[in-house]
């Protein structure tokens, strides 16, 4: 009897736990949205390449390192995220993609939306294995691609920073994904910079991120209809 | 001084604890996960109890995997705090089934050091320990594991078996697993788990050492689920559900169906005229074979607690002149430049001694001398050492005749046979009088694994005989008999015909 009164309790506890990291994203029509904007600069980069040890016939002998692209102070590959969103614009329904092609992810960075799916492709004629990690740590998943044409679909369940490495001895191949809790992100292009339309008027935490160059967090303020700027300078 | 001594012995104590867990780990036979029993969720108190006498040593007091005895492993104990469970009925990258942690609780993880606990605990006892578990990680918090559907399995025929060998290489299996199974593909080497610690590549050769079990179920779950935390994916998106299947006939079928069993006795077959040196040669073939299993050396200073090769089969044939060694075992890598360089040696007391006695096993002693015949890969051929233990191992004084050394490496596997000049041999040296039992006891080292003098798997001593050949007159008497039957046969027959 009392034991059982425990478990309803515990399973009661279980519930709310479940439930509470679960603020789930709300679609809705936005109403006098406004967009975010700006530049994101720091450095220094590195055009560098990297030695490929296996499959140089297919992979060449040398890669791009990708990990910090950066031209006239102005990064590549930085990825903004407005945070505490629950409720805005439609989230793309298109999946993200990851390929595998000439040895190296494409593309290296990347963001999208938890609940998401990501399609895991092969373009290259030998064995790939895209092994995702989520907080650096954890497996979310680990896919084999043994032949060209293949593609996995998986789902991205939890928000968070996500990294992907090839077990299959391609050490150099590296991607980041953004898993983010609402469709408000992006990644900054070749000049550094970035657009976010579509914003619920407000005050927001803008979280700003790059694999090597640093990271850092602003407060922004969007005006209904408005254009707000950010530009941010980060530093490792 | 007394203290270096405790840590020693609390040391070798725990390394012995380690080898007899892995020495009696039993492979796990569970067909499907286990029933649930009735065990309250909530209340861990009995399973933080259990776990912190029994599981805290090597998985740590908050289930980091980093008990005392974890370093002494590989694989390294499992860190509960990730989530990460290799053998799951659950998709990739998903936390496994409560019914998973049981299985893993009550059977153990064969080849590993997780003895199957079903022995000491109760069923009772193992679901809180279970519960227990998932509490150390945020992974159990929301998530609901749903169990992967088991397509209808197919029979490991001859058809199916080819179709899986196709599929073996056109999947890419070998590029970790090797061509012939061993563990030695290209991309084996720097294999790294999800925590940075170097992983192998299952020897599928040897079944006995699959962590999860070797039925074909085992096989064609991991398939299907991959191995969280390790760098073996998961096939199911990529290999259709009969195609696992067949993979799976396919990599049971790449090791005999019944695992080896110890040798308790190792023995040559007399040959007449010379002993073949090729190994597919029918005398060969036809020699019996003793299965050994090694034990990391952990008794002498510098230890060595991850050897990684974990068996070899021996063969033995003579003449009235050389006794021949034809010996193979699974090695991932090829070494032989630089300090480490793969190796092997065969023990035999160093004089012929009162029947029973045998010497120490890591190199005799003082008193109770051995031989030892070392091949070193990237050398002429292997030579004759006197052993006095350990560290008093050296050239003999009075060496024996190899009269052929032949090694060879191939696909992860090697074959070394010795030839050994009974003829020549130095006076007082070991006879190998057909009849008499003689210790042997073997030592085994991988330059890949950084391998090198104390560091290296052993045997303790196995008692080896050569078989006495048939006199002629056995077959003599068993033809007199026969001619005998035969005409007293005749005389009954011919008598009750008369009558």
């Amino acid at each position: 009897m009392k034991n059982a009164s425990r478990f309803t309790m515990g399973a009661i506890a279980a519930l709310f736990l479940a439930a509470s990291p679960a603020l789930a994203y709300e679609a809705a029509d936005v109403k006098d949205g406004g967009s975010l904007s700006g530049t994101i600069t720091g450095g220094p980069g590195k055009a560098g390449t990297i030695k490929v040890t296996k499959n140089d016939d297919v992979c060449g002998k040398m890669v791009a390192d990708e990990s910090s692209k950066v031209k006239d102070n102005k990064i590549e590959g930085a990825v903004v995220t407005i945070q505490g969103i629950a409720k805005g614009k439609k989230a793309d329904t298109k999946p993200a993609v990851i390929d595998n092609a000439q040895c190296v992810f494409v593309p290296h960075v990347q963001a999208a939306m938890v609940g998401s799916k990501i399609d895991i492709k092969n373009s290259d004629p030998i064995l790939h294995n895209s092994h995702a990690y989520i907080g650096g740590k954890i497996t979310t998943f680990n896919v084999a691609l043994p032949n060209k044409g293949q593609k996995v679909t998986k789902p991205l369940k939890k928000a968070g920073l996500m990294n992907v490495k090839c077990d299959a001895g391609h050490t150099w191949m590296k991607a980041w994904i953004v898993v983010h809790d609402s469709p408000y992100y992006a990644v900054t292009d070749a000049k550094g910079s970035f657009k976010i339309d579509n914003v619920p008027p407000g005050k927001y935490k803008v979280k700003v991120w790059h694999e090597t160059l640093g990271e850092t967090e602003k407060e922004v303020t969007i005006a209904a209809k408005g254009a707000a700027k950010l530009d941010a300078a980060l530093k490792k | 001084m007394s203290k270096k001594i405790l840590a020693g012995g609390s040391l070798g104590a725990l390394g012995l604890a380690i080898l007899v867990s892995i020495l009696f780990s039993t492979p796990a036979h569970t067909q499907e996960p286990a029933k649930k029993a009735a065990v309250d969720q909530t209340a861990t108190g009995e399973g933080k109890n259990i776990y912190d006498k029994y599981c805290a040593w090597c998985h740590g007091e908050k289930g980091a995997g980093d008990g005392p005895g974890a370093t002494y492993q590989i694989p390294r104990p499992r860190d509960f705090t990730s989530g990460a469970y290799k053998f799951r009925f659950t998709p990739s990258g998903d936390p496994p089934l409560d019914e998973d942690i049981f299985k893993s609780v009550a059977e153990g993880f064969p080849g590993t050091s997780m003895p199957p606990w079903k022995h000491a605990l109760t069923e009772k006892q193992m679901w809180a320990v279970t519960h227990y578990i998932k509490t150390f990680s945020d992974a159990f918090k929301d998530a609901k594991p749903k169990k992967i559907e088991i397509a209808k399995q197919i029979s490991p025929s001859k058809e199916s078996i080819e179709k899986g060998a196709k599929l073996y290489k056109d999947s890419k299996c070998w590029e970790c697993h090797g061509d012939e199974g061993r563990g030695d593909g290209p991309s084996a080497k720097d294999l790294k788990d999800d925590w940075g610690n170097p992983i192998r590549a299952a020897d599928l050769t040897q079944p006995w050492t699959y962590r999860g079990g070797s039925t074909h179920l085992d096989i064609f779950r991991n398939f299907t689920t991959g191995l969280n935390g390790t760098p073996m994916p998961s096939y199911a998106d990529t290999n259709s559900d009969e195609d696992r299947w067949h993979l799976a006939n396919y990599v049971r079928s790449m090791a005999p169906e019944k695992d080896p069993s110890v040798a308790t006795l190792l023995s040559s077959a007399p040959v007449k005229g010379p002993i073949p040196d090729d190994p597919e040669s029918a005398a060969w073939k036809g020699a019996r074979e003793g299965f050994l299993p090694f034990m990391p050396q952990i008794v002498e200073e510098p230890r060595h607690f991850t050897p990684t090769v974990t068996a070899a089969f021996v063969r033995s044939l003579y003449n009235d002149d050389e006794i021949a060694f034809l010996i193979r075992w699974s090695d991932p890598t090829e070494s032989k430049e630089g300090t480490a360089v793969d190796a092997f040696a065969l023990q035999f007391p160093a004089r012929e001694g009162e029947a029973g006695t045998k010497p120490y096993f890591l190199n005799g002693d003082e008193e109770n001398p051995v031989m030892v015949w070392l091949w070193k890969h990237g050398t002429a051929g292997a030579v004759d050492l006197l052993g006095k233990g350990l560290k008093a191992t050296g050239p003999n004084p009075k060496p024996g005749t190899f009269t052929k050394t032949v090694a060879s490496f191939n696909k992860g596997e090697y074959k070394l046979l010795v030839k050994y000049s009974i003829k020549d041999r130095p006076q007082g040296a070991v006879s190998f009088a057909p009849g008499g039992f003689i210790p042997v006891a073997l030592q085994v080292w991988d330059g890949g694994n950084g391998e090198e003098g104390s560091k290296k798997g052993v045997t303790t001593w196995t008692w080896f005989t050569l078989e006495k050949p048939t006199p002629v007159s056995v077959y003599l008497y068993t033809v007199l008999a026969v001619v005998g039957a035969v005409v007293a046969q005749g005389w009954i027959v011919r008598r009750v015909r008369r009558s």
